[in-house]
């Protein structure tokens, strides 16, 4: 156990780093520059000046080198275009939002999903089951930006309930989620229910009713197995999913998250910045697969090692 | 009763939710802070609020109200009221400010003491500030405000020769290049900063005289320095916090301010939370010691009529002053006018595009009060080629650009193709200039009444032997470009019957063609730097001054205006921008240059056509004029009566400037942008002006406090299904 | 509630109902249009008879189904379960009885032949009358609902009208032709994305299944490692780059452009001194653009990001394959291992490939929406339905909804991906009879 733990950590670790030494040459292969943009640009001393600042002016391994270092030490360096800004307190400032974004959107899909497809599996063929999965498909047809756009025109110029913009208080945070985790909370729908239906159709639940027991019983005590272990190996992909369904929201609402800093960074070429935010955004999804894969084989002892199918 | 052993799933399904749910609470950082006094949406987020290194408005409106400088923005008239300068003198070239004691730097709202003692903004923190402009690390990109001061120029070029020495001495002996002062060896960097203060005692004319006056000598006739003196990257800067912090010292718990507000709060891509300074001078006692002071003059000049009336009107920053200020980092003007609407922002620069038209139309049916409109001074352009073999020829080939110029039909090119209500332009210099006559200085306005002198122009041109050519229009790669030189290409079609083919570049490649000449006519646009005609008219000078009288001049090349792309080559007009009118006081205080100037302005070949003969608006020429105004100048006494007669003439000199411009037209003026600002209607101390500088010092509600509830009342709304007629 | 001894799940799946088509139908309309209705109070009152009278249309018919769904009169022809059938006329069969997946394959049919046609007219009139480019009257049927860039000066912003179907935008572009034009790309980077996705995976995960031992445990071990990178991501920072290369190799293209253009009038100086200017990054930058235009590069890296399930299911499905009895006589005869993967092995993945690619087009289709609405996906003057929804969003405000911009665009991308996944769950239950229910 000590040891598949220690692994899956040491994959992690490796993982990170590719993302990061890919990111790494990507960004820094991309013409343009950090310093300079259509409105203003830097005679040639001053472009030279930031440049060894930066360490630009040095090959691509020493410039690396030195990255790697600094990263090692935890420090992610410091912005070139925000000057006086470190690429720790840009992100201290904005993880913190995408991650509570995440979160909420998480635990909202999670909880409507998971209700509804327990419901619809246990109402199989009824109305009640059909009208769910209706809804569900359209869950996943659409895309958030267009739950979004929907919720803005219905709640905030409509009903005057939600505000509009920013990231304030509680109510700030319920339209965004809700747009983020509607798709998510339709693909777990369907997953809770195809994986309850899969259980229930077993010859033991059967018997389980032949004894008498009550539904209750029968549902929470096997069925909800059977349910949970589709929508858990399907939580890895789904919260990278919300990660990067979190930027096309945060633009919508003006949350000043991490994907919002990683996106203007990219268009901005300010090299440090995207990659602070790209490190930062794969350790948490490769964290979070880890934890993912740990409950799953702490779930299903039938599951081992890595490659559970 | 079931065995709690069984529940184990639904356990592990609810210790899932809930460690979602603390994830969510622990990492929430919502900045609930409660509603700022008044806020406004400020676009992109600042890159920097360091006033040395600052280019945007964002940055821009921050600076403004965190830092001040010798003087402050009028918030209607954007004349210089006093700022850290409680009052200033004017002989001649030099001006002489008066600094005040109680302007102290603030850090984390207590005053800055430095050695125990209080550090009030004085003399040598100015010097510090521009000199920092200057030097050649610093990368400013505003330092050229600062061209206008003596041997500021020299100061840099010195300093650069300097620097690069360095370098050099430094690679020769194999050590890293310097990219700032502080990568110097201390020996070195003593060397480097004694010799640049040296200099600087030497020649700049930005003086020092004791802690509290500070002197600066211009070198020319430069009526708007005081408005530069407004403008954030004059701003002083503090010594101390600069070279303790380096790059860091515009953190919230670095920075260090002398402005009416402090930085609060700094919140990336949200907003910024500026807060009152308890210590600003604006007291009440300073107020009413001030009042006092002027209630016993009579007949009080402009400038101090100015300032009584604000004292008077506003009451003082310290009693009457908004607490909280939030500034917001949203870049979309669609949803800045959202939020507007919605209660939530209190002003917003301007009403986005997609909606300007209808509403802009709708306000001029029905003035809405929480739109304020006016021609702006930004100008949309096409340059015209002055180097191509069609206008060799240089009385056909003004008389094709003057063709040209007529033949579009803008009214109609802003009511169908740009569409939000822009001004059409017959002229470089908008009407807002104070002092200035302005009025268009071609066609009739419309169309139909232009029309037949095009066709006769373009008569004329043929006639002299030449045939119709074909032109292109050069653009940068954007769809409203593109969409206004169609409409132009197929006005010039169907009207005078000349072709023209489009072509569009990227950006940067649009900016080299431009820059070297390669393109028939090219669009472009002009921003002020500030408010004086001169930001027009010098684009289109260069310093060839004597070819018309000394030919050989032409056999050394003639260096054109960094923007005078059209390279327009006019003696006289040089001569009347960068000697007459910028030398203004030398000409009129002797005799023998004033005839001399008079009589080399009359002796431009169009003089009579495009300047005599030309009777304006207001009945009366810019030559007759100029001559009335000029024995005034003689009648006035007093240095400030002497300056305002001498303004007025060099604004006179500065319109027949314009007037040979637009007669030779080596750029066509297509229109002037609107500037649509919106604030609510309880809002005083603020005032539509063309910088839309609104520093927040001035700023009251009138009923004392922000007005509560959303706007949806007050904005008409438009039917969906309504189809736009044009 | 009809009466029927049966618990529901053990009921006939309301899918293969005759009349359930129509009901559903019905219900997504009356939705539609109620909400419709209630978020742009412009409607009439006819608008809201016709909601009330779908309610009721939609209801009744339900009932009917309800009513009739245990009747055995109301069922598909039992004499088709008699005859012999192959498994993929079997397949066919069941395909045939889902109703809402025929339904939705013929609407998604009709939408990809509708943009199909749009692309096809747009390049291949100006071939046809030998123009470089289009120069129909601004009045034609072309102009106004095929040529999608096409600016109508003076028609800008307009609502839907019998002129513009489904209004302009804020250059007078016609948004019905723009939707078609959106719609084709946005297509066309599903298919080829899934291409891409399903050759990459199925490659891998084929190999590593039949392989098995080592190497299956290490080229899983890379899909796991590859499983915890945020692609989309990796996915931005290569458009950025190509995007760059783009804007760079079109700055070089310019300058070639003047090259020729001052060779054609003999000024060799000039040339020359062009041809300096003319940097070594632009050189590169134009070939690489020449080799991988930026659009093929937005297939490959958005295939990029589903290929990694799929390689997950084919190794599985190869792993049970390979101890099937075919194989071990395919072995036994001395088939060689590749020969076994392509002549046997993969013809039986088909059916799961299928399904799973049908599900990935919309995953792509997807991806690509949310990569061009934050700008970084396709550029101007190019468009997809997502960079077309970010457009609409600039629409929404309080004083002039420009609601159009948003709808027609995220309708059509909404149906479309609607459609493929009716189309993946009826392929799915046609192909995995095993799987039912589902």
């Amino acid at each position: 156990m000590l040891v598949m733990v220690l692994k899956r950590l040491g994959g992690v670790i490796l993982t990170v780093w590719m993302v990061a030494t890919l990111s790494f040459f990507l960004i820094r292969l991309a013409p343009g520059n950090p310093f300079a943009n259509e409105l203003h640009s830097l005679s040639p001393e001053e472009d030279a000046a930031r440049r060894r600042e930066y360490h630009l002016d040095e090959s691509y391994s020493v410039q690396y080198g030195y990255w790697l270092w600094d990263l090692c030490r935890g420090d992610l360096g410091d912005s070139m275009k925000y000057r006086g800004k470190t690429v720790n307190a840009l992100i201290a400032q904005t993880f913190p939002t995408s991650l509570a974004l995440g979160s909420m959107a998480m635990l909202m899909a999670l909880v409507v999903g998971m209700t509804t497809g327990v419901l619809a599996a246990l109402r199989q063929n009824s109305p009640t089951d059909y009208a769910l999965m209706a809804v569900a498909v359209f869950g996943i047809s659409l895309p958030s930006f267009v739950f979004a756009m929907l919720g803005i025109v219905l709640f905030v110029f409509g009903a005057r309930l939600f505000p509009l913009a920013g990231w304030e208080s509680y109510r700030h945070v319920i339209l965004p989620a809700m747009a983020l985790s509607l798709p998510f909370a339709a693909k777990i729908s369907r997953l809770t229910r195809v994986g309850m239906l899969e259980v229930l159709g077993e010859d033991f639940i059967r018997t389980a009713y032949a004894k008498g027991l009550a539904e209750r019983h029968v549902v929470i005590k096997h069925a909800l197995r059977g349910a949970m272990l589709p929508v858990i190996s399907y939580l890895g992909p789904a919260f990278a999913l919300i990660l990067t369904g979190s930027l096309v929201i945060e633009k919508i609402f003006f949350l000043p998250g991490l994907g919002t800093i990683f996106v203007q960074a990219a268009t901005n070429r300010d090299y440090n910045v995207v990659l602070g935010t790209v490190v930062v955004f794969s350790t948490l999804l490769c964290f979070f697969n880890f934890l993912v894969d740990l409950s799953y084989s702490l779930l299903d002892p039938r599951v081992k090692g890595s490659t559970g199918e | 009763m079931i065995p709690k052993a069984m529940y184990r799933n639904l356990y592990i399904l609810i210790a899932g939710g809930a460690s979602l749910l603390a994830i969510f609470l622990l990492f929430f950082n919502g900045s609930a802070r409660g509603r700022a006094d008044f806020a406004w949406v400020n676009g992109t987020e600042p890159e920097t609020l360091d006033p040395c290194y600052m280019t945007g408005q964002p940055e821009g409106d921050i600076a403004t109200n965190i830092f001040e400088g010798l003087t402050t923005y009028h918030p209607e008239t954007l004349e210089p009221t006093p700022g850290v300068a409680s009052s200033w003198t004017q002989e001649g070239l030099i001006y002489t400010f008066q600094l005040r004691p109680d302007a102290w730097w603030v850090k984390g709202g207590q005053i800055l003491t430095v050695d125990g003692k209080p550090r009030h903004v004085n003399a040598h923190d100015f010097v510090y500030a521009w000199m920092r402009q200057c030097v050649p690390e610093s990368g400013s990109q505003y330092s050229f405000l600062l061209d206008y001061i003596v041997g500021v120029e020299e100061f840099k070029n010195e300093t650069k020769a300097n620097w690069n020495e360095l370098i050099a001495r430094r690679k020769s002996q194999n050590k890293t290049p310097p990219a700032k002062l502080a990568d110097l060896d201390s020996d070195e960097r003593k060397e480097v900063e004694a010799f640049r203060d040296r200099l600087w005692k030497e020649k700049v004319g930005v003086r020092p005289k004791g802690d509290l006056v500070l002197e600066v000598e211009l070198r020319s006739f430069v009526p708007y320095f005081l408005q530069v003196t407004n403008f954030y990257p004059l701003f002083p800067v503090p010594r101390e916090a600069v070279e303790a912090h380096d790059k860091e010292w515009i953190l919230p718990r670095n920075i260090v301010t002398n402005g009416p507000y402090t930085l609060k709060d700094w919140r990336f891509n949200a907003y910024i939370r500026l807060q009152k300074n308890a210590h600003y001078w604006e007291t009440e006692k300073h107020v009413a010691a001030r009042l006092q002071d002027l209630a016993h003059k009579t007949d009080l000049p402009r400038r101090l009529a100015l300032e009584k009336d604000l004292l008077t009107r506003l009451g003082s920053f310290e009693k009457h002053g908004l607490a909280t200020l939030d500034a917001l980092a949203i870049e979309s003007d669609d949803t800045a006018l959202n939020l507007y609407i919605n209660g939530d922002v209190d002003r917003i620069r301007r009403i986005p595009p997609q909606v300007a038209g209808e509403l802009l139309r709708a306000h001029r049916e029905k003035p809405i009060p929480h739109i304020h409109a006016a021609t702006s001074p930004s100008i949309y352009f096409y340059d015209v080629n002055l180097e191509l073999p069609i206008f060799k020829d240089k009385v056909a080939g003004r008389q094709l650009r003057q063709a040209l110029a007529l033949a579009i039909d803008r009214p109609r090119l802003i009511r169908e193709v740009s569409r939000a209500e822009q001004t059409p332009a017959y002229a470089m210099v908008p009407p807002s200039m104070r002092g200035y006559h302005a009025e268009p200085r071609f066609g009739t306005g419309t169309l139909k009444g232009d029309l037949q002198k095009a066709n006769d122009l373009i008569q004329a041109f043929q006639s002299a032997g030449n045939a119709k050519p074909q032109l292109r229009i050069l653009y940068n790669t954007l769809e409203a470009h593109k969409a206004i030189a169609a409409f132009i290409q197929d006005q010039w079609k169907t009207n005078i019957g000349i072709d023209a083919k489009l072509e569009n570049q990227e950006w940067q490649v649009y900016l080299d063609s431009r820059r070297t000449g390669k393109f028939d006519l090219a669009r472009a646009g002009w921003i002020p730097d500030y408010s004086d005609p001169n930001t027009y008219l010098e684009l289109y000078t260069s310093d060839d001054l004597t070819s018309d009288k000394d030919p050989s001049r032409l056999s050394k090349p003639i260096v054109f205006n960094q923007q005078n792309h059209s390279h327009y080559n006019n003696t006289h007009y040089n001569r009347l921008v960068i000697e007459y009118a910028a030398r203004v006081l030398d000409y009129l205080s002797d005799m023998n240059k004033r005839d001399a100037m008079l009589q080399d302005i009359s002796s431009w070949p169009d003089f009579k056509e495009a300047i005599a003969d030309r009777v304006r608006t207001n009945q009366k020429t810019s030559w007759n004029e100029l001559h009335e105004a000029i024995p005034l100048y003689d009648q006035a006494s007093g240095t400030e009566a002497k300056l305002e007669a001498a303004q007025r003439i060099r604004l006179f000199l500065l319109e027949i400037a314009e007037q040979m411009l637009m007669w030779d037209l080596p750029v066509i003026p297509i229109y002037h942008y609107t500037t649509s600002e919106v604030w609510p209607p309880e809002l005083d101390g603020i005032g539509l002006n063309e910088r839309e500088m609104h520093p927040a010092k001035f700023l009251r509600w009138k009923e004392g406090r922000r007005p509560a509830g959303t706007r949806y009342d007050a904005f008409p709304r438009f039917h969906s299904q309504t189809i736009d007629k044009p | 509630m009809s009466s029927s001894p049966f618990p529901a799940r053990f009921r006939r799946p309301w899918n293969e109902h005759p009349l359930s088509l129509p009901a559903n139908v019905l219900w997504v309309f009356t939705v539609l249009l109620a909400t419709g209705v209630g978020l742009l109070s412009d409607f009439s009152i006819l608008a809201w008879l016709a909601v009330v009278g779908m309610t009721i249309a939609a209801t009744g018919v339900t009932w009917v189904v309800r009513s009739t769904l245990d009747s055995p009169n109301v069922s598909s022809k039992p004499s088709d379960v008699m005859k012999g059938t192959s498994l993929w006329k079997d397949a066919l069969r069941r395909w045939r009885r889902h109703q809402m997946a025929t339904a939705s394959s013929v609407v998604l049919l009709t939408i990809a032949l509708a943009c199909a046609s749009q692309h096809a007219l747009i390049h291949l009139v100006p071939i046809a009358m030998n123009q470089r480019t289009i120069d129909f009257a601004p009045d034609s049927f072309f102009s106004l609902h095929i040529d999608h860039t096409r600016t109508h000066e003076g028609h800008t912003y307009q609502p839907p009208s019998s002129r513009h179907w489904f209004g302009t935008d804020s250059l007078g572009r016609d948004l019905f032709a723009r939707t078609l034009f959106g719609g084709g790309i946005s297509f066309l980077v599903g298919l080829v994305g899934t291409l891409v996705s399903v050759a990459i995976g199925v490659s891998w995960g084929a190999t590593a299944g039949y392989a098995g031992g080592r190497i299956d445990t290490w080229m899983m071990r890379a899909v796991d490692i590859l499983y915890g990178l945020p692609f989309l991501f990796l996915v931005i920072l290569i458009m950025t780059l190509v995007n760059g290369l783009g804007t760079i190799a079109s700055k070089a293209e310019q300058r070639y452009a003047e090259i020729e253009m001052n060779r054609a009038q003999g000024d060799l100086a000039q040339v020359a001194a062009l041809e300096e200017k003319i940097t070594a990054e632009e050189r590169t930058a134009l070939w690489m653009t020449r080799l991988f235009p930026p659009i093929v590069v937005v297939f490959i890296a958005i295939g990029l990001v589903s290929w990694l399930t799929m390689a997950r299911i084919t190794r599985g499905q190869v792993l049970s394959l390979r101890e099937r009895e075919f194989v071990t006589a395919a072995r036994a005869i001395g088939a060689g291992p590749l020969r076994i993967i392509f002549l046997h092995i993969v013809p039986n993945l088909l059916g799961p490939v299928i399904v799973y690619s049908t599900l990935t087009i919309p995953e792509i289709m997807l991806s690509e929406a949310f990569l061009s609405f934050i700008g970084l996906g396709i550029s101007e003057p190019s468009c997809s339905w997502g960079t077309l929804a970010s457009e609409g969003l600039a629409g929404i405000n309080v004083i002039k909804p420009r609601w159009w911009l948003m709808f027609y665009p995220a309708a059509a991308l909404s149906i479309s991906l609607f459609c493929l996944n009716f189309i993946g769950d009826g392929l799915r239950d046609a192909l995995d009879p095993k799987g039912d229910r589902r």
